[in-house]
């Protein structure tokens, strides 16, 4: 079911991104389900829109054993809980411009659940405009979802072995991660060599470009114009590019992911969720200082 | 002898590790989230607050300073700029609350993994994780530096 939404900065495909005008319009709406998934865990139970329901990206998405994301069967049963069938317009919004939000789109989308949009600002804009916030926990119905197949690991989402691919034809790589983690100056945050990487640098090829350029002082995305002028325009990303994004797990790279997918209309865009943590720490793979 | 912590701070430890739901340790930090007040301007002075005063790897943009009481004990004042950071203004309520009126000594040996790992559970992003131990290591550094001043004066 097409839902007209409001958000007119020129991208093309407008109605992935709505207002927080039209999400207070739209909360009583039982086709529009409210997702909110943050960094800080104690931000949903302190206040959220009303009738939303969290998405933990650790406790919800991910496989508790093997680092990968959840199966059909996990995410059906999370789709069922929170009470959304296939048809459901699912609407993420969140902390850090939407960081976390963008990420638990991506995985849902990796299910074929495509009927998807971001709240534009996020949290912090819902917050700004004063509009309420609640601390009762919605209960919904559970459902019987049905996903339409198993995860897709094609369409936007890349692995190691096809970024070593990618980049041996010359693709196009994004490195969204800060310019001292991209220059190998920052291998790992202090105590955490576990999240950290052996060599410092980037993927060789790659352009680097910080996720949060993309977004305004206020959370929401910049317009489509100034997007283009960062992207096509100084970086030489094409829409017409294979291009592969990544950060440093795949959480920061997935908001690049979707701007340039859903706003800038790019058609081949993945995600490299093992990103550099898992590419800085492989045997045999180049690398690049600069 | 073991190290322990302020009897303040090893009672509010003791009670969040009895705590196994979730949902309840969420609760309880955010009690003490809604009790955090931004530090005075006697204190901090006005802004731009100094680089030496900033919580290093807080994405939450916390500062802190630490003042000594005449009976020699420190307190601590926390400013936490970013409107969301909850996280860090639960921590910088508890260990003003807790550490405020300790002295140096007990202060000096904080374990920052295990402090944040009792409060916030275990399964906490990197980045975040980060964050709150540098607001835990800024209160130690704080006592480091006191007695290294009485050490050379």
């Amino acid at each position: 079911m097409a839902i007209e939404t409001d958000i007119n900065k020129g991208y093309v495909y407008q109605d992935k991104l709505v207002s927080t005008q039209w999400v207070a319009e739209h909360l009583e709406d039982p086709n529009i389900r409210v997702i909110e998934s943050n960094e800080d865990q104690l931000l949903y139970p302190s206040g959220h829109i009303s009738g939303a329901v969290e998405v933990d990206w650790m406790e919800d998405l991910n496989d508790p054993v093997i680092r990968d994301y959840l199966d059909k069967k996990s995410f059906e049963k999370l789709a069922s809980r929170i009470g959304i069938t296939p048809d459901t317009t699912v609407v993420f919004y969140g902390d850090k411009s939407n960081w976390w939000a963008c990420y638990a789109l991506w995985v849902f989308e990796l299910f074929r659940h495509t009927n998807t949009k971001i709240m534009d600002g996020g949290r912090l804009k819902w917050e700004q405009e004063d509009r309420q916030l609640v601390r009762d926990k919605p209960t919904y119905e559970s459902t019987s979802y049905s996903a339409a197949q198993d995860r897709d690991d094609q369409t936007n989402r890349a692995f190691k072995e096809q970024v070593l691919e990618h980049l041996t034809q010359q693709k196009k790589l994004l490195d969204v991660r800060s310019p001292p983690e991209f220059k190998g100056e920052l291998t790992h945050m202090e105590a955490y060599p576990q999240e950290g990487v052996l060599r410092g640098g980037h993927i060789p090829g790659a352009v680097n470009k910080p996720w949060s350029t993309a977004a305004n002082e206020d959370g929401t995305f910049k317009t489509a114009d100034e997007l283009k002028a960062i992207y096509k325009d100084e970086l030489q990303l094409q829409a017409a590019d294979d291009i592969i994004v990544y950060c440093r797990i795949g959480e920061r790279s997935s908001h690049s992911w979707f701007m340039l997918k859903y706003l800038l209309g790019y058609e081949q865009v993945r995600n490299y969720d093992g990103s550099y943590v898992e590419w800085g720490n492989l045997v045999r793979v180049p690398i690049e200082r600069s | 002898m073991p190290f322990t912590y302020p009897e303040a701070l090893q009672e509010l430890l003791d009670v969040f590790e009895e705590i196994e739901d979730r949902s309840e340790r969420f609760d309880m930090l955010i009690y003490w989230s809604d009790k955090y007040k931004r530090a005075d301007t006697s204190i901090t002075g006005p802004k731009p607050y100094a680089e030496m005063f900033k919580v290093p790897s807080c994405e939450s943009q916390a500062y802190a300073w630490s003042s000594e009481r005449s009976d020699g004990t420190l307190e601590f004042h926390f400013v936490v700029e970013n409107p969301q950071g909850l996280s860090a203004k639960a921590l910088s309520a508890i260990l003003t609350k807790t550490l405020s009126g300790s002295k140096p000594e007990e202060i000096k040996e904080l374990k920052s993994v295990e402090i944040v790992q009792k409060l916030f559970g275990s399964k906490m992003g990197m980045v975040r994780t980060q964050g709150l131990r540098g607001i835990v290591k800024m209160t130690r550094a704080y006592a480091i530096q006191v007695l290294n001043k009485k050490t050379h004066s």
